[in-house]
């Protein structure tokens, strides 16, 4: 409580204000949600005179116990000049001076032997309003910036600290954010609630792994550890490199190696094809260029058939060198056979080079035994152990040929088990 | 209203009365004449200056160096009265230029006493101010002279609110009073007792994070129809609208002063 003192006239001037209305209504602004609409409390009536303030923690209890303080409490305004105050007087105090009654609310002391000072309730002509807001300036709205939708919490115990933040965009989508630190973690995570669902996204730290998780920290999509990173999903590089390759922005390099490069050590694997060294080159139209090639497989072909490694089949120009025999798949005879060389060496007793259809070996035909069940055309030399037509066996003395019409002995030519079949 | 002595409400009732006062500069001072001159002892290398503390208001600048000082306080920022203010005291001096050099955001302290041809009350302070601006100047005469602008310590509010407090920030708030004590630890400042009994609802706060502990003071002011500012002595306190005691219509002198009829327990006055 205040002190009071009797002035009586003891002022140089005096100049009476006007004694307001009495207040009758507080209206406390807390801010403005999120449309830019003013959020307020309020207590009383608007009989009188409003007391407006402006806090953002304003709730409507601290409104009905601050009308409780100021109902029907009336102002009187005044300036006193050259008042003779006593100097223990503090701002606050109540002041009588001639037939007013008011409160020291503003001070200016002139140091002196006199300690004259000029004292005042001051007021301007918009004291009294009659309509609720009317004492609200530019300074009184710089409080919205807060969104009234928006609440935000920290709580801080000796063993964590937590922040939250929670916020209503519209009317079905909430927003939430948390930030949360304990001793043995640190983590973050971003959620939205909406009608289609929820989605959340965020990080965890720990002693031993960082995670960065999708929903919830167990799905996590990216995971750091002291033996590497771990990723669950799309990765998208367009430099740097990986395992010694090189990444480039449509292909992978090693030694540099382009689709043009002449690099003997380097590969390309890229839009364009597979490239290794020099000798190996397959593009994209699925031609390949290779310098041996060797099958332990299976050569399946694109009309089914399917030629074991132990039969090899050549194309033109090319040459065929395997350990058995021929055999083509019965169930699907090709039209014709062609090939540059045509060798079949047999590992065993059963070993043959067996032909179906039509052949033709424009250069060495060498077999341990040969069966055709058609023609078979050597253009070069052909040699074989034995000759099998349908089924029997014929050594080259067995056989014959004839030319234009003139029967020739076969004669052989070679080591033992190789016979080279032609005609003088 | 201030503590006083019972010299000071006596010789402030007594005709002719009249005050002094002082100003002090600085938490500490050298030893220096009347007319400002360093007192030196010894010569030479042994030569010494005494370093005294401030002594307070007896060891002040007087009236013989001071040529102005004014003090402005005021409840509200300009003619419109309102709640929810923080408003700064201001101080302006004139003096003829000490010889002592005067740090920067120096305390200085204005003092006033009641006195007589025969006696003096003690001193009683008229606020706790800090330097903001200052400048020199040369009088007619030739003296070199002072001035410097001061305001008292609500300047110190303007900072964010710390958020790193001793104490836990649970979801629910905390309450005014412990919000108000982390604003004068962070001022610097002990809050006036007087504040302590107006507060008693403990209006819940969030964590203020970015605001400052001046506009957190105008929310607590605002909320108990009240505005904060230094008292003379330097501490915090909130002041409500129409907290003066109610009018009352006693019989009393030319003076003022109430008329009381009879001693002790049948001591009365006569209500008009």
């Amino acid at each position: 409580m205040s002190d009071k003192f009797n002035l009586l006239q003891r002022v140089g001037k005096l100049e009476r204000g006007e004694l307001a209305s009495g207040f009758s209504k507080v209206v406390i602004n807390v801010g403005t949600d999120e449309n830019g609409d003013a959020i307020s409390y309020s207590a009383g009536t608007d009989g009188g005179v409003a007391l407006i303030i402006n806090n953002p923690f304003g709730t409507q209890q601290m409104a009905n116990n601050m009308l409780q303080i100021i109902r029907g409490k009336q102002y009187q305004a005044y300036t006193a000049t050259d008042a003779l105050l006593d100097p223990a007087a503090e701002l606050g105090d109540g002041v009588s001076i001639d037939d007013i009654y008011s409160g020291v609310y503003s001070r200016t002391v002139d140091f002196s032997p006199l300690m004259a000072s000029d004292i005042s309730a001051p007021s301007d002509e918009e004291i009294e309003h009659e309509l609720t807001g009317a004492n609200e300036t530019a300074t009184d709205r710089s409080y919205s910036r807060l969104v009234k939708n928006v609440s935000a919490r920290i709580s801080q115990t000796a063993s964590q600290i937590a922040a939250e933040i929670e916020a209503r965009t519209t009317s079905e989508e909430e927003l939430s954010s948390r930030i949360e630190q304990n001793a043995d973690s640190i983590s973050a995570k971003v959620s939205k609630k909406s009608p289609t669902g929820q989605t959340a996204f965020g990080w965890d730290l720990r002693d031993d792994q960082w995670t960065i998780f999708n929903g919830s920290e167990s799905n996590y999509v990216l995971k750091a550890t002291r033996d590497g990173l771990e990723v669950k999903g799309k990765i998208t590089a367009l430099s740097g490199t990986i395992g010694g390759f090189d990444i480039l922005s449509n292909y992978l390099s090693y030694g540099n190696m382009t689709w043009e490069g002449s690099a003997s050590n380097g590969l390309y694997f890229g839009t364009k094809g597979f490239k290794l060294g020099q000798n190996c080159k397959i593009d994209m139209s699925g031609n390949a260029t290779l310098n041996n090639l060797t099958l332990t497989g299976n050569l399946k072909l694109s009309n089914g058939s399917t030629y074991s490694m132990n039969q090899v089949r050549s194309g033109v120009g090319g040459g065929i060198g395997y350990s058995g025999a021929i055999v083509q798949n019965t169930s699907n005879y090709p039209t014709y056979f062609t090939c540059g060389q045509l060798a079949a060496k047999g590992v065993g007793s059963g070993d043959s080079l067996v032909v179906y259809g039509d052949g033709t070996v424009a250069g060495l035909l060498r077999a341990d035994k040969l069966q055709v069940t058609n023609w078979l055309t050597v253009l070069g030399r052909g040699s074989f152990g034995s000759l099998r037509v349908n089924d029997y066996d014929y050594t080259p003395t067995m056989l014959y040929v004839t030319v234009d019409g003139v029967r020739y002995p076969v004669k052989t030519y070679g080591g033992s088990n190789a016979y080279i079949l032609y005609h003088t | 209203m201030q503590q006083v002595d019972e010299t000071y409400n006596r010789l402030i009732l007594e005709p002719g009365h009249f005050f002094e006062y002082s100003l002090t500069i600085g938490e500490s001072g050298v030893l220096i004449t009347e007319r400002g001159d360093y007192l030196i002892f010894g010569a030479g290398a042994d030569a010494v200056r005494i370093l005294v503390d401030t002594g307070g208001p007896d060891s002040g600048f007087n009236d013989t160096q001071l040529i102005k000082l004014q003090t402005v306080s005021t409840v509200f920022p300009d003619s419109t009265p309102t709640a929810g203010n923080a408003i700064a005291a201001e101080l302006d001096v004139e003096m003829l230029a000490p010889i002592a050099t005067i740090p920067r955001r120096a305390r200085v302290c204005p003092y006033v006493r009641v006195a007589t041809e025969s006696e003096h009350s003690g001193w009683i302070p008229q606020g706790v101010f800090f330097i903001d601006t200052r400048e020199k100047d040369v009088t007619d005469k030739g003296l070199e002279t002072l001035k410097f602008h001061c305001y008292d310590a609500m300047v110190f509010s303007d900072v964010d609110f710390p958020l790193q407090t001793s104490h836990d920030w649970p979801a629910s708030g905390v309450a005014d009073t412990v919000v108000l004590a982390d604003i004068a630890a962070e001022m610097g400042v002990n809050v006036d007792p007087r504040t302590w009994d107006i507060m008693t609802s403990e209006y819940k706060f969030g964590l203020p994070a970015g605001y400052s502990c001046r506009e957190i003071l105008r929310m607590i002011a605002g909320s108990y129809c009240g505005n904060f500012v230094m008292t003379e002595a330097g501490e915090l306190r909130l002041v409500q609208l129409f907290e003066m005691p109610p009018e009352s219509s006693l019989l009393i002198d030319e003076d003022g002063n109430v008329l009381v009829f009879g001693e002790g327990d049948e001591e009365v006055r006569i209500l008009v």
